[in-house]
């Protein structure tokens, strides 16, 4: 037993000094490979001037993708931005709608109501099943107040 | 001269009434220098709400009209005295003058994606913190300051 158990062992160390004698060899040493062939495609190479495909879109509120205008002679469309149950204007947390065309759709609600084309406290029934825009219990951000 | 929309609506009215009062406010802009483009009729209908003539103390109080738009070409002087001229007709409930160009600028850009970056990152806020840090500009007392 005791001469089996010395021969694994020379094994063994006989194993190791032949990696050590690989490791020092040549062959192994990390090198660039780099094409020095005639047959390289200059078109392979990556291209410099090209825009970032992994760039993402920018985010733009309803009225700026389809470039809808607001208007005050347009009831319709500004009754989507408010609330049926008071007629109160919604806050641009919950619209998700950009500075600019919120305070847009405030000024042109203000005119509308002055001339009579919408009421103030309440939603003309006739745009009740009009599509949502938005979910006001669900706002895109919190609120700011 | 820019372009305005004066929109009103009058009280309810017989037909020759109703002839001659537009006939009064389309006077009126031609004596201020205006130029009449078009006229619009916008129907009668019952109001949302009931209005009372604008700014008058009488508790009359308007059910039901008819709305009239009328396009055309004034100068920048004459728009006060128009719609102050108008608002003292009796037959006309509300009179408002707007002007057409309602669009946004041409060069607008949706800042909705800046809007929805955490605070520290968007610009409006960093101008206010670059403003909160300025020293504030110290009043000139004149030369003989530093013997006070």
């Amino acid at each position: 037993m005791a001469f089996k158990l010395v021969q694994g062992i020379l094994k063994s160390r006989v194993q190791i000094s032949s990696v050590n004698k690989l490791l020092s060899h040549e062959a192994l040493v990390y090198k660039p490979l780099i094409r020095q062939n005639s047959n390289f495609c200059p078109d392979d190479a990556p291209v410099s001037e090209m825009e970032n495909p992994f760039k993402k879109k920018v985010t733009q509120c309803i009225l700026c993708k389809y470039k809808i205008e607001l208007n005050y002679k347009n009831p319709r469309l500004l009754s989507q931005f408010i609330s049926p149950l008071t007629g109160s204007i919604y806050d641009k947390h919950i619209t998700g709608l950009c500075e600019g065309q919120q305070n847009k759709l405030i000024d042109m609600l203000k005119k509308s109501r002055y001339n009579g084309f919408m009421g103030y406290i309440f939603k003309d029934p006739r745009f009740k099943n009009d599509p949502k825009l938005f979910d006001p219990t669900r706002p895109l951000r919190p609120n700011p107040h | 001269m820019p372009t305005y929309e004066i929109l009103f609506t009058v009280r309810r009215l017989a037909k020759p009434d109703l002839v001659s009062c537009l006939k009064r406010v389309g006077e009126v802009l031609l004596d201020n220098h205006g130029i009449l483009r078009k006229i619009e009729y916008l129907g009668t209908k019952k109001f949302p709400y009931k209005m009372p003539k604008a700014g008058s103390k009488t508790p009359g109080l308007h059910s039901s009209g008819s709305y009239f738009l009328f396009h055309c070409d004034l100068p920048y002087s004459s728009n006060l005295m128009i719609s102050n001229t108008l608002k003292l007709d009796h037959d006309l409930i509300r009179v408002s003058l707007h002007s057409k160009n309602t669009a946004l600028p041409e060069d607008y850009e949706c800042t909705l994606a800046e809007e929805m970056l955490p605070p520290s990152y968007r610009k409006s806020v960093q101008n206010l913190i670059k403003e909160g840090r300025k020293k504030r500009d110290t009043k000139d007392l004149g030369p003989d300051a530093e013997k006070w």
